[in-house]
């Protein structure tokens, strides 16, 4: 092996023990208000791709573990990249109970199967465990287990037939940017042309089954009068495997802590994390998510290495669905405030701010950045100064080989800790200031 | 009496060969629960049946073969069984390995059928594919005559892992029929030799009968 190419498989190496070691290193307790990976309230899935024509393409798994022995009802929302809201169903977890989403199957009709006690009586869909809370939520009743979905679904589905062929097609057509009844024939995804369904999803804790979406009134209420809970309870993680190139990438799922008490879950005018359903009014309770990011990027020689960054985007508001073939609706596309890209030596270039313009996606770090090995900051606020909050992680792939890390990047600034930068009112009086040295500008 | 022999012989050839071998497919032929979601473990088993009609093989025996196809993420998790309408089963899959433990692969898009090639659990989808033997053998279940319910039983015997049965079909074929007799010996090189040569002997024989005066 050359000099350079030993190099090359050293910087591998170190950043594969540097993202091992930021797993481990996650013992700190849990702090609302820091985006750390601690059980939450809801879970972020930031990207998912789901290649609907080729099964061997790129697929999306979910993994959901209740880490109580309480019993937890969740409730699980799948977005498109703009953010508009497309499909939802509850599931039912014991204690210490974990789930399975596979979004391959998803897209075929076939949801997960679990009902809490009531549904279940004899324990066979849900079974529990000696230490495990099995409870019964009787708003469940005719909701789990899931029939043909979503159970708004005109039409006798029988309990265990997948949906029906109209509502499947809808979903399928909403995710990969084709006019979907869902919408009256409009669209609401970008439309990539390759047939590969894409997204988001959260799932939240709730207290009742419940068929709202997160941008209706009534899933969040003030007092905890809405659907949503403040358990902190929830943690999983996502794996995306592409049999075709052989390439595996598991990540956490991104924690989304909530607090009914907290100031920076409850201040209205600061960001949370659903804030653009709610006004900004802080009536979800859940924590923003960070809006200035860092990442280690590696491109090229002489090991063929390759970056891609899953870059998650608030959009701000609710997003409408849209005449198909014409532009995007409002607010995308989504401008950058500042993307620098650093080599080892510092130097830096600052990448264009029009690279990362939807709600999700997957961006090739080539395209950010000039430079084969460095780092890249990311300030997920708007061109004209507004504070967004986002979620970045890496994905980093020697081709050819079958070796791939998937890692978080460091939360340098979190999306209220930006609001409040030089900001003396009373509303920012609570909220923590970021890391010493950090501050929006590069520069 | 030439014409008469000529249809007697089309007609033995039609009733022997596989013109009778109609698969019975569920969602064509309106069986239940397909395509259906199998429970997942402990949930009960999802169970499937198709009605097929009744098969003639005059001169022949019925060959069985069954086409299974089911998503599923975890294939490694199933048991599939395979019930005549006298009540005789058959194991068409169980638990099949992977190279470290129970096979992780996903769906099933297989015919299953006697003499088949051994299951492997592929890393792409489906997992388990191609025309392949089943875990216990098809061929008792024609003991008794085909005609009537034939009962597909799919069970999911670990916790996690979802997936549905999409389709399967019930194929009752003619084997070919057995020939006549044996064929004979094929000639060996010297009893060839022996026949050029007494060709040529004649041959010669009638050359020098045409040239000698008359």
């Amino acid at each position: 092996m050359s000099t350079s190419a030993l190099t090359g498989f050293s910087r591998w190496l170190t950043a594969c023990l540097a993202a091992a070691a930021c797993c481990w290193s996650s013992t700190a307790p849990a702090a609302v208000g820091t985006v750390d990976a601690a059980p939450a309230a809801t879970l972020l899935l930031p990207y998912f791709e789901t290649d609907l024509a080729n099964p061997n393409g790129t697929q999306t798994s979910v993994r959901i573990s209740n880490a109580s022995a309480t019993a937890m009802l969740l409730h699980a929302t799948l977005f498109t990249d703009l953010g508009i809201p497309t499909l939802q169903f509850d599931s039912y977890l014991t204690g210490y109970d974990s789930l399975d989403i596979d979004m391959r199957l998803l897209f075929q009709g076939i949801v997960p199967q679990t009902a809490s006690a009531g549904q279940d009586p004899t324990d066979r869909i849900s079974p529990k465990g000696p230490l495990s809370q099995d409870i019964n939520f009787a708003s469940c009743s005719g909701i789990l287990p899931p029939p043909g979905l979503p159970p708004t679904t005109p039409g006798v589905l029988a309990e265990n037939t997948t949906w029906n062929s109209g509502t499947l097609a809808a979903i399928r057509a909403a995710h990969t940017g084709q006019a979907s009844t869902l919408w009256s024939g409009q669209c609401g995804a970008v439309a990539h042309g390759d047939n590969v369904a894409r997204g988001y999803m959260t799932i939240d804790t709730v207290s009742y089954c419940t068929m709202r979406y997160p941008s209706d009134p009534g899933y969040f209420g003030a007092n905890s009068s809405g659907d949503v809970t403040y358990q902190n309870v929830l943690f999983g993680t996502a794996t995306t495997i592409d049999r075709t190139v052989q390439t595996v990438y598991t990540e956490n799922l991104v924690s989304v802590e909530a607090s009914p008490t907290d100031p920076t879950t409850t201040t209205s005018g600061i960001q949370t994390f659903y804030g653009r359903f709610n006004g900004n009014t802080a009536t979800d309770g859940r924590e923003a998510l960070g809006t200035v990011w860092s990442a280690r990027n590696m491109e090229g020689t002489p090991i063929a290495l390759d970056t891609r960054f899953v870059v998650w985007r608030d959009p701000g508001q609710v997003v409408t669905p849209f005449a198909c073939g014409g532009s995007l609706p409002a607010p995308f596309p989504l401008t950058t405030r500042e993307v620098a890209a650093f080599d080892e030596e510092e130097n830096v270039t600052f990448a264009a701010n029009n690279l990362m313009p939807y709600a999700t996606q997957l961006v090739d770090g080539a395209t950010l950045s000039p430079y084969n090995f460095g780092i890249v900051r990311f300030d997920l606020g708007l061109d004209d100064g507004t504070v967004r909050q986002g979620y970045v992680s890496s994905r980093i792939l020697r081709s050819g080989a079958r070796d791939a890390m998937a890692s978080p990047a460091s939360l340098l600034m979190t999306a209220p800790q930006a609001q409040c930068l030089g900001n003396a009112s009373a509303q920012c009086a609570n909220i923590p200031p970021p890391s010493f040295g950090v501050g929006r500008d590069v520069n | 009496m030439k014409l008469s022999c000529l249809w007697t012989g089309l007609l033995l050839l039609a009733s022997a060969g596989p013109a009778f071998a109609v698969p019975t497919p569920c969602v064509a032929s309106g069986g239940t629960n397909c395509p259906a979601r199998i429970g997942d473990a402990p949930q009960d088993s999802l169970v499937s049946t198709v009605n097929v009609p009744a098969v003639a093989c005059p001169g022949s025996q019925p060959v069985l073969s069954v086409a299974v196809q089911l998503t599923h993420g975890d294939v490694g998790d199933l048991t599939i069984s395979l019930q005549n309408p006298a009540g005789d089963s058959a194991t068409l899959l169980s638990n099949l390995q992977g190279a470290s433990g129970a096979c992780r692969g996903g769906d099933v898009s297989a015919v299953f059928t006697d003499g088949g090639a051994a299951p492997i659990c592929a890393a792409l989808i489906p997992s388990v594919s191609g025309t392949i033997s089943p875990s216990s053998p098809l061929a008792p279940l024609l003991a008794s005559s085909p005609e009537g319910a034939w009962t597909l039983t799919v069970v999911d015997a670990a916790n996690n892992g979802d997936g549905a049965l999409l389709d399967w079909s019930i194929d009752v074929g003619c084997a070919p029929p057995p020939a006549a007799g044996p064929l004979p010996a094929p000639m060996s090189w010297q009893a060839f030799a022996a026949i050029f040569a007494l060709l040529a002997l004649a041959a010669f024989g009638a050359l020098r009968r045409q040239r000698s005066p008359r």
